[in-house]
């Protein structure tokens, strides 16, 4: 039998040494996956029998002295917005649902299986993607196993909560505002936001053609590399390189905008800078325009793509989706227009400070997780709507495309809550090396939580 | 040169424009619908507020990935 808390560099080593079968780590997975997922709701599907037979495949290619590959035997899952051939690609929505199924995987399914990872399943999710906190009216709220009543965090709710409570160590899922970094934040995992356009989009299910990215979950730094090396498009990338260290890399606290997140928010970065030795302060200018361009350029591109099927379909749409696609589609063109050109504005001034840093630490959502259905935050005495606001740390980042490792910062007698570490593009070895020693020095952990 | 975009006024949209607009698109909002939508646009009109009074240069061209 597999411990359940094990990461998945340390099932592959088992794997390989022979200590445990393929067989018996999905066998053990798909079991803890029953145990469990009646009480988070994280997936809408398994592949039960797919992952037996990958998980063969695996062992009789041992059993014959084959060298197997990095991720050989470990069990993950995606967001059902990824194609799994067989199976109809939701994206969280009932309309979806209609559709053929996919014909083939998504390019990073693909990519997973040739590094031997063995699938088990889709994962629930906002529908299509558009929201903070995966409470989807067709297939149910994922619930956060730290406290069941509160929300997981999303889009990709199912991805990070499927992790935490140990069902799986590593998940895939999307991040166009936020949705690997914030359900990461709220449910104490690590999660990866590659850089834009790193890792392949082929066979997922768009939102916002502009500022999606595909991310991944794990309860560790040394997982989160594992996976990105193996997903990443070029051969000739830079690997992790986690035992690098921090040496060498300026690292600096981001003020102003980032400091309006509640005293949890503020002093998680402030653990993580003093594990770092971090002690100077960025600002990086016009941060609030520029969350409110890729509010704009969202909505816009977000209903331009569902036009047709709110022209045909709109009863069909979460309710809590619904008015926001079709207030998407009547967006005037020179807002989207100006949008952009604010966001290419935006990326000189911030390459402009990567000129003197090399990362930049900032919260990842302004609070820890709130109830679900709870329509109001209160931070720092204001009152906001939670549901767009838990991104408002994450969507200013993703705007302009950097890649980002969320780590968890547990504090005693509170529900996790995530700082970002932010690289310049290209640059996800940096971030990971952050996470690592972060790791290590024990500021940032993702112990297994099943409340 | 810089641009002058006035920016958009949130409170000027009404339920009437909102109506307008999506059947401009052929869209047909629920009545029960109505209401909400027309707070979305307006979220997103105080968004693009921020935006459009912010100046930019001309010679500023959308961020984009179309690479022919």
């Amino acid at each position: 039998m597999t411990d359940h808390a094990a990461n998945a560099a340390v099932i592959a080593a088992a794997i390989r040494a022979g200590k445990v079968s393929a067989t018996e780590a999905t066998r053990d997975a798909l079991d803890r996956i029953a145990a469990l997922d009646s009480r988070y709701n994280c997936f809408t599907a398994l592949t039960a029998e797919r992952a037996l037979a990958e998980a063969a495949a695996i062992d009789r290619a041992r059993a014959q002295g084959a060298t197997l590959p990095p991720m050989a035997g470990v069990p993950y899952a995606v967001k059902n917005l990824f194609d799994i051939e067989g199976l109809r690609t939701l994206a969280g929505s009932k309309i979806n649902a209609a559709r053929a199924p996919a014909e083939a995987d998504a390019a990073l399914v693909q990519r997973m299986q040739q590094a031997g990872g063995i699938l088990l399943g889709a994962l629930n999710m906002d529908e299509y993607a558009y929201g903070f906190t995966t409470e989807n009216h067709h297939y149910g709220a994922t619930h956060n196993p730290h406290d069941p009543a509160r929300s997981a965090g999303g889009s990709s709710g199912g991805s990070a909560a499927a992790v935490a409570a140990g069902m799986l160590p590593l998940t895939l899922g999307s991040d166009t505002n936020g949705s690997v970094r914030v359900p990461s934040s709220l449910c104490g995992i690590f999660g990866l936001k590659p850089t834009y356009g790193r890792l392949s989009l082929h066979g997922m299910f768009p939102f916002v053609h502009s500022l999606d990215h595909a991310g991944v979950f794990a309860r560790s730094s040394v997982d989160l590399a594992l996976a990105f090396d193996a997903l990443r498009s070029s051969a000739d990338d830079t690997p992790a390189q986690l035992d690098a260290g921090i040496a060498g890399l300026r690292i600096a606290v981001a003020g102003d905008y980032f400091e309006q997140g509640d005293a949890q928010a503020r002093a998680a970065v402030q653990a993580a800078a003093d594990a770092l030795q971090a002690s100077d302060r960025i600002s990086l200018p016009e941060v609030a325009r520029a969350r409110a361009a890729a509010y704009v350029i969202t909505a816009s591109e977000g209903g331009a793509l569902h036009l047709e099927r709110l022209r045909a379909h709109a009863a069909e749409f979460d309710p809590l989706t619904r008015p926001r696609l079709l207030a998407g589609t009547l967006v005037p063109a020179a807002w989207y227009i100006k949008a952009q050109r604010f966001r290419a504005w935006f990326h000189r001034q911030v390459m402009d400070i990567f000129d003197r840093v090399d990362i930049l630490i900032a919260p990842a959502t302004p609070c820890c997780a709130q109830l679900l259905g709870q329509e109001t935050m209160t931070i720092n005495g204001t009152s906001m709507p939670t549901r767009p606001n838990m991104g408002m740390f994450t969507q200013p980042i993703s705007f302009i495309g950097l890649p980002v490792v969320a780590v968890p910062i547990h504090q005693s007698g509170t529900m996790p809550l995530g700082v970002q570490i932010i690289a310049p593009p290209g640059r996800e070895n940096w971030a990971l090396r952050v996470a690592a020693f972060l790791e290590s020095s024990g500021a940032a952990r993702a112990p297994i939580v099943t409340n | 040169m810089s641009t002058d975009n006035p920016a958009p006024s949130p409170e000027k949209l009404t339920l009437q424009h909102v109506e307008r607009l999506a059947e401009a698109q052929s869209l047909d909002i629920d009545a029960g619908d109505l209401a909400n939508v027309h707070r979305q646009l307006q979220l997103i009109a105080s968004h693009a507020s921020l935006v459009m009074e912010f100046d930019l240069d001309e010679e500023i061209e959308p961020a984009g990935e179309f690479r022919p």
